[in-house]
C-alpha cells in the first residue's frame, strides 16, 4: 500500500489543474492531491503530482490515464504502514554546507 | 483552441440561432406560400409545416452529428499526437462524444420549436377560437417577432445594439416574405 507518490505527468489543458487534482482526489484511497504547474506548451501542460493516502498505483494510474494524462516518472514513492519522508544522507548534508562555502 | 472548442455554449448557441433562423424561414414560406393560394383548411398549414419541421428536425441532427463527430475525432487525434498515446475511453474521449450528442440535439429540436410556435395559430383556428383571416398574419407576425427574438439573443451575445441585430433579422424575414409574396403573385 502506497503512502505517498509523487509524479511527473502530461496532461492536456482539459480538464484544468483545478478538475485534475479534484478528480484525483476521488480515486480509492487518496486522501489528499497536490498538482503544481512545471512546463506549459500549447495544448498539454506538465505537471508535478504528490499523492497522499493509502493507494494502490495501478488505481493511480487508471485514474491519470482515464483523464487523459500520462505518467512521465515516478520521482518518489512512499510505502508501508507508516509515511517515511526522505531523509538527508551524510554526503547530501556535506555536499549543501560546501555550497554554502 | 482545444479548449474553446470543447465549450458547449458558444458551439450550441451557434447551432440553436442558425437552425432556429431556418426553422422560422421554412415556416414563414410554407405559409406565404398558402395564404397565396388561399387555403382555407387549417389542417393544411399544421401538416405541411409540422412535416417540414420533423424533416428539418432529422436533417439538423443528424447533419450537426456526422458533422460534429467529425470534428471532435480531429480534435482528438490532434490531442493524440501531442500526448502520443491513444485518447480512447478517456475524459476528453467522453467529452466530445457528449459535447457532440447535445449539439446534435440542439440543431435538431431548434428548428422544430420555433417553427411550431410559427404555425401555433393554425392550431388555434383549427378549434375555431380564431378565423384563417386572423391566423394567417398572426402567424407571418409570430415569424417576424421570433426572427426579431433571435437577432435580440445575436446581440446580447455580441454585446453589441441588440435592437440593431433584431431589425437586420426583421429585415431578412421582411425580405423573405416580400420575394415569396411577389413569386407568389407571378
Amino acid at each position: 500500500m502506497l503512502r505517498k507518490v509523487v509524479l511527473d505527468v502530461l496532461k492536456p489543458h482539459d480538464p484544468n489543474m483545478v478538475e485534475f487534482s479534484e478528480k484525483l482526489s476521488k480515486a480509492k484511497g487518496v486522501e489528499g492531491v497536490n498538482v503544481s504547474l512545471y512546463e506549459i506548451d500549447r495544448e498539454v501542460e506538465n505537471v508535478k503530482v504528490t499523492i497522499r493516502g493509502k493507494m494502490k498505483f495501478k488505481e493511480l494510474e487508471e485514474k491519470i490515464n482515464e483523464l487523459g494524462g500520462s505518467i512521465h516518472s515516478i520521482d518518489e514513492v512512499s510505502a508501508g504502514k507508516k509515511l517515511v519522508e526522505e531523509e538527508e544522507t551524510t554526503y547530501e548534508r556535506e555536499g549543501k554546507s560546501e555550497w554554502a562555502k | 483552441m482545444l479548449e474553446n472548442s470543447l465549450e458547449l455554449g458558444n458551439i450550441g448557441r451557434r447551432y440553436f440561432v442558425v437552425n432556429s433562423f431556418d426553422g422560422v424561414l421554412t415556416t414563414l414560406g410554407i405559409v406565404m406560400g398558402l395564404f397565396i393560394s388561399r387555403v382555407e383548411n387549417p389542417l393544411i398549414p399544421i401538416s405541411t409545416g409540422i412535416g417540414a419541421l420533423i424533416a428539418l428536425g432529422i436533417s439538423g441532427f443528424s447533419s450537426a452529428y456526422l458533422v460534429e463527430t467529425a470534428e471532435r475525432k480531429k480534435d482528438l487525434k490532434d490531442l493524440e499526437k501531442k500526448m502520443l498515446k491513444k485518447m480512447k475511453g478517456t475524459y476528453q474521449d467522453k467529452k466530445f462524444r457528449k459535447l457532440s450528442l447535445k449539439v446534435s440535439v440542439i440543431n435538431g429540436i431548434s428548428p422544430f420549436l420555433t417553427g411550431l410556435i410559427c404555425i401555433a395559430p393554425f392550431a388555434l383556428a383549427s378549434i375555431e377560437v380564431i378565423t384563417m383571416k386572423i391566423a394567417y398574419p398572426l402567424s407571418i407576425g409570430i415569424s417576424l417577432g421570433v426572427l426579431s427574438f433571435l437577432g435580440y439573443f445575436l446581440g446580447s451575445i455580441s454585446k453589441e445594439r441588440k435592437i440593431v441585430s433584431a431589425l437586420k433579422m426583421l429585415l431578412v424575414g421582411l425580405i423573405t416574405a416580400a420575394v415569396l409574396y411577389l413569386v407568389g403573385g407571378i
